[in-house]
């Protein structure tokens, strides 16, 4: 297998650096690309003299960052938004890859499923909501299921694009080894298909934070996108800005793992 | 095709969440200082965007009233209404981008809780919207009777939430014995599937979607037990300091449209379809939302139209800081004016 089998994927070293200097220089950067950030922001309420209510400085954000730290709410609403961020990505990511090796393998079943495939990523997943609330009554599974919603398409075009990106010398080659379809899977198509693979994990982690934030907006009493509406509803900037940022961080985060695993997993890549 | 995690953030819905959580209230920011709702024309009227916390729907029709019988015009104002959230217009007014909202009191109290500059100019709902319905067969006709049972509501804010603390606190009801579940806007359906008991709605919705499918409803109207400071028109204070007569002009010409759909209901709702054609489309529902609206914005007395009750603001704000709801007390002082509502003296 040649670079020119497996789709790129953004290189490992974007997220973690073999080189020690390169690693601090990076830390340092990042450090330095925040505190400006975070300077420009607070000099930018200072210079217009705005209201709390339109922006808040970054101190004051801060200021209600710990509050909602101390009260415990932060943490109740977190933990619920990544618990139905994680079950929506495992729920999302399961099925279009089944169904993307279905559909990568049968060029009929791909003919009559993919219409409704591409249907239902027509569907605007903010009207569907409301109606998921009267199908699924349980607010954490249903979130979860939009969640799935949201991430699944994009999802499964990678898994097919990947498993379709298979050489066909390779295969050829397979085929004369007398491989089963088992040790087709396993020796070719996984090895190819998972650079893609790993990226479609990354599209999939930070849209199932979108999709956990749309599900929580319609029905239910915790969880970060909760804490936006209420946030709107108060009219409370600062409490916005923690969620908005706390949401970020989950996305990062998600994201970072993702990149840690494509690290690992990809070493023979690195290797070649 | 590069799956880095710009071109995924920039491409996916995260940036639309984006804008309109983050960088919607950094344009509002960057817009602030010059007032783009009252626009002088060289010769012409002054125009006036109106928000209003809604849908195009017959419940503006005094709104639209003033319109079509030119009431705004003879102000020397060119109203068209925006529509879109309560809680952003109450923002954009405070921010100086609109110069009139519609908005609820209870919401301008949470606004000046926050510091917004907003002032409750007149009044046009003259009772709090907010219901707990249910059907008949599910026997809840009292407060008390929703001991016990799951009610639906919207969410765990907004004025339906107020509405909810509000009869709870006046009713003494044990909370923790009632299951409050937040079920979104499907309020009727989430009562016709059985989900909830009751459900905590406008007035002019889900009771009338009962209403318009024969199902007998049984209304529990939170004005009965506790009386809050409903819809109104709200300014800035630097509006008021800058441009008082335009305010007045804006008052009277909204209290002749409320007094108008009033004394004429029939006429009133055919002017409002040609607002929201699609209403045409299903007059009865609209007629029962437009008949179901009616009640609230009938004064007691016709020296009544417009007038908010000064005593309510405090206790209003009491309620809301013993609920919870705000976490200081809130002054009410400058919050609310009758002036221009006196100024306006429409009867």
């Amino acid at each position: 297998m040649t670079d020119q089998t497996s789709p790129p994927s953004s290189p490992p070293s974007s997220i973690l650096c073999s080189h020690r200097t390169l690693c601090v220089a990076r830390v340092i950067l990042g450090v330095a690309s925040l505190a400006l950030f975070l300077f420009l922001w607070d000099a930018l309420v200072r210079w217009r003299d705005y209201p709390t209510f339109i922006l808040p400085a970054p101190a004051v954000v801060w200021e209600r960052f710990l509050r909602t730290l101390a009260d415990g709410s932060l943490l109740t609403h977190t933990s619920t938004t990544l618990m139905e961020i994680l079950g929506g990505l495992l729920l999302g990511v399961t099925f279009a890859t089944l169904l993307g090796y279905l559909l990568a393998k049968s060029p009929l079943l791909d003919q009559l499923v993919s219409p409704y495939v591409v249907a239902l990523q027509a569907f605007p997943v903010v009207a569907l909501a409301p109606l998921l609330v009267i199908w699924i009554h349980h607010p954490m599974i249903r979130t979860m299921l939009i969640a799935a919603l949201v991430l699944f398409f994009p999802v499964l075009v990678n898994i097919i694009v990947g498993l379709r990106s298979v050489e066909p010398e390779l295969v050829a080659m397979m085929r004369s080894l007398q491989a089963n379809r088992w040790q087709n899977f396993v020796k070719l198509e996984a090895p190819s298909a998972l650079p893609v693979f790993l990226g479609a994990l990354k599209i999939g982690a930070t849209l199932a934070v979108i999709g956990a934030v749309i599900g929580e907006f319609v029905g239910s009493d915790r969880g970060l996108g909760f804490l936006i509406n209420l946030a709107q509803g108060l009219l409370d900037t600062p409490l916005l800005f923690v969620a908005l940022f706390t949401l970020v961080v989950i996305a990062l985060g998600l994201y970072g793992l993702v990149s840690l695993l494509e690290y690992h997993l990809l070493a023979w890549k690195r290797a070649k | 095709m590069e799956n880095s995690f710009y071109t995924i953030m920039i491409r996916g819905p995260f940036i639309k969440f984006l804008f309109f959580s983050l960088i919607f209230p950094l344009m509002l920011a960057g817009c602030g200082g010059a007032s783009t709702s009252i626009l002088p024309t060289a010769s012409g009227p002054i125009v006036v965007r109106l928000g209003v916390g809604y849908i195009p729907s017959v419940q503006f029709a005094p709104l639209y009233v003033s319109i079509e019988n030119g009431y705004f015009a003879e102000e020397g104002l060119d109203v068209s209404l925006e529509y879109g959230f309560e809680t952003d217009f109450i923002k954009l007014v405070g921010a100086g981008e609109r110069d009139f909202a519609i908005a609820s009191g209870d919401q301008l109290i949470l606004a000046r809780a926050q510091g917004l500059p907003v002032v409750y100019v007149a009044e046009w709902y003259t009772k709090y919207p907010i219901v707990v319905f249910s059907p008949a067969a599910n026997g809840i006709e009292t407060p008390a009777q929703l001991v016990g049972k799951r009610v639906g509501i919207p969410g765990l804010f907004g004025t339906s939430y107020v509405g909810w603390k509000a009869l709870v606190t006046a009713t003494h009801l044990p909370e923790r014995q009632i299951a409050l579940q937040s079920i979104g806007f499907t309020q009727a359906a989430a009562l016709q599937q059985g989900l909830v008991d009751a459900a905590v709605d406008y007035a002019a919705n889900g009771p009338v979607q009962f209403q318009v499918q024969n199902i007998p409803t049984h209304i529990i109207v939170v004005d009965d037990y506790m009386h809050l400071p409903s819809n109104g028109l709200i300014t800035s204070e630097k509006v008021i300091t800058n441009h008082p007569d335009q305010i007045t002009g804006m008052v009277r010409a909204m209290l002749r449209g409320i007094a108008f759909t009033i004394t004429h209901p029939d006429e009133a709702f055919e002017l409002s379809l040609k607002h929201v054609p699609e209403a045409a489309q299903d007059r009865e529902t609209n007629r029962a939302i437009f008949d179901a609206s009616l009640p609230y914005w009938t004064p007691n007395t016709p020296d009544d139209l417009g007038r908010t009750d000064p005593a309510i603001w405090p206790t209003t704000a009491r309620f809301m800081q013993d609920a919870g709801l705000v976490n200081k007390r809130v002054s009410t002082d400058g919050l609310w004016t009758n002036e221009f509502v006196e100024e306006a003296n429409v009867r």
